[in-house]
């Protein structure tokens, strides 16, 4: 069995167990933070991913088991402590995963020096965001405008969602 | 004249001979069937597309849509499935063309789920409890359920993701000619990583949207620093 095939059975197996945890919580017959198993498992799992993707022209693959990294790291963060702004998480964490998803792909072919620019320039707006930019309201601000966006949420998915639909064919 | 003899006679057995000796071109009767060339997840949509006649894209969207009312489409479509008889005669059609109905369907399903998504919160808005609701009555038991089955199916042998050909990706990441709207950053990015070009550009949106268009510096950066793909056409290099 390669390394795929086993990280796939892993990952099988780790939601199988997972589905069952929440299940046996939901019943009242274990008392475990499921989110803390989950981020873990995630982790654990998109670890190895990274590992086997790398250096093997998989680079889709590869951005998705940094998403996932991450994901699982968020979901570790999230149990670990109380965060009151959500909205403020979600700003800088698309910024940093952004960041590693670039500097993955740089250390997965090194010649593209652009991805490190942009790997850097991602980190630098995430740490910008959550110190400085944070300080002059910026976390007011993004909740004003995702107050508003909230509105306009079902135009905005509705529109892309037809213009998708209907480019289907291109 | 030689028929009415023969029905008169009650002979049916030469009007039979002449049904099937060729000369009467046989008309194809349309079958309810699961499509095998065109599936996504079991080809009831278009099987069923097929026997209406009309584009498979059409059914599955108001079959997502059916979502809205109530978790029913759900079930029937399992049924369906399991009742329904494969089409096991159809021929098999070409690898470039099921690659154009792959990327036909991820677009139909990615839109479609837009969509839905759309109308269950301008339902919300107004009021308006949609049947999604009823779907995800009690969230964690259905959560861990399809947990459960995602990871019974990544045990299983089936292949999650669409095997792409490795010779098709770029080596070098550059800005695409082709596949652009505004300075091919999108399409350069997503030719060097092998996925659909509308899935980056989504990201890209809802990234500058929900970072109140500070994702936007990181494209301008792409687009300033990158290069355009060689144009052999033209033979600029």
């Amino acid at each position: 069995m390669n390394l795929l095939e086993l990280n796939k059975k892993l990952a099988g197996i780790s939601l199988i167990s997972l589905g069952l945890f929440i299940i046996l919580y939901q019943l009242n017959i274990v008392a475990v933070e499921t989110e803390k198993i989950f981020g873990m498992l995630i982790v654990l799992c998109s670890s190895i991913s990274v590992y086997i993707f790398l250096d093997k022209n998989e680079r889709a693959k590869l951005a998705l088991s940094v998403i996932i990294f991450f994901v699982g790291v968020l979901f570790l963060v999230e149990s670990y402590y109380e965060i009151l702004t959500t909205r403020g998480i979600v700003f800088t964490s698309i910024l940093f995963i952004n960041g590693g998803i670039f500097l993955i792909l740089f250390i997965d072919n090194s010649k593209e020096k652009i991805f490190l620019s942009i790997s850097l320039l991602s980190f630098f707006l995430s740490f910008l965001s959550y110190t400085i930019l944070r300080k002059m309201g910026l976390f007011e601000l993004a909740n004003k405008i995702a107050n508003l966006l909230e509105i306009f949420w079902p135009v905005i998915l509705l529109v892309m969602g037809i213009g998708i639909f209907i480019n289907r064919k291109k | 004249m030689q028929d009415e003899k023969n029905i008169q006679d009650g002979s049916d057995e030469n009007l039979f001979n002449k049904m099937d000796d060729g000369s009467n071109p046989k008309i194809p009767v349309k079958k309810l069937q699961r499509s095998k060339n065109n599936v996504i997840i079991a080809g009831v949509c278009s099987g069923v597309a097929g026997y209406l006649n009309t584009d498979p894209a059409n059914i599955r969207v108001i079959a997502l849509l059916t979502f809205l009312l109530g978790g029913w489409f759900l079930a029937a479509y399992i049924v369906l499935a399991f009742l329904l008889p494969a089409d096991n005669n159809a021929e098999q059609p070409a690898p470039e063309f099921k690659q154009k109905i792959k990327k036909e369907n991820f677009r139909t399903l990615l839109g479609g789920l837009l969509i839905l998504a759309g109308f269950h919160f301008a339902m919300k808005m107004f009021g308006i409890n949609s049947g999604l609701k009823i779907i995800l009555f009690a969230k964690q038991f259905v959560w861990a359920l399809a947990i459960i089955l995602l990871g019974l199916f990544l045990i299983s042998k089936q292949k999650i993701f669409t095997e792409y050909n490795k010779n098709i990706l770029p080596q070098k990441f550059s800005k695409s000619r082709n596949d652009k709207l505004l300075f091919g950053v999108c399409g350069g990015l997503a030719q060097y990583l092998g996925i659909d070009s509308f899935v980056i550009r989504i990201v890209l949106i809802l990234s500058a949207l929900l970072t109140l268009g500070m994702f936007l510096l990181i494209y301008l950066l792409f687009a300033i620093a990158a290069q355009f793909e060689k144009d052999e056409s033209f033979g600029i290099k």
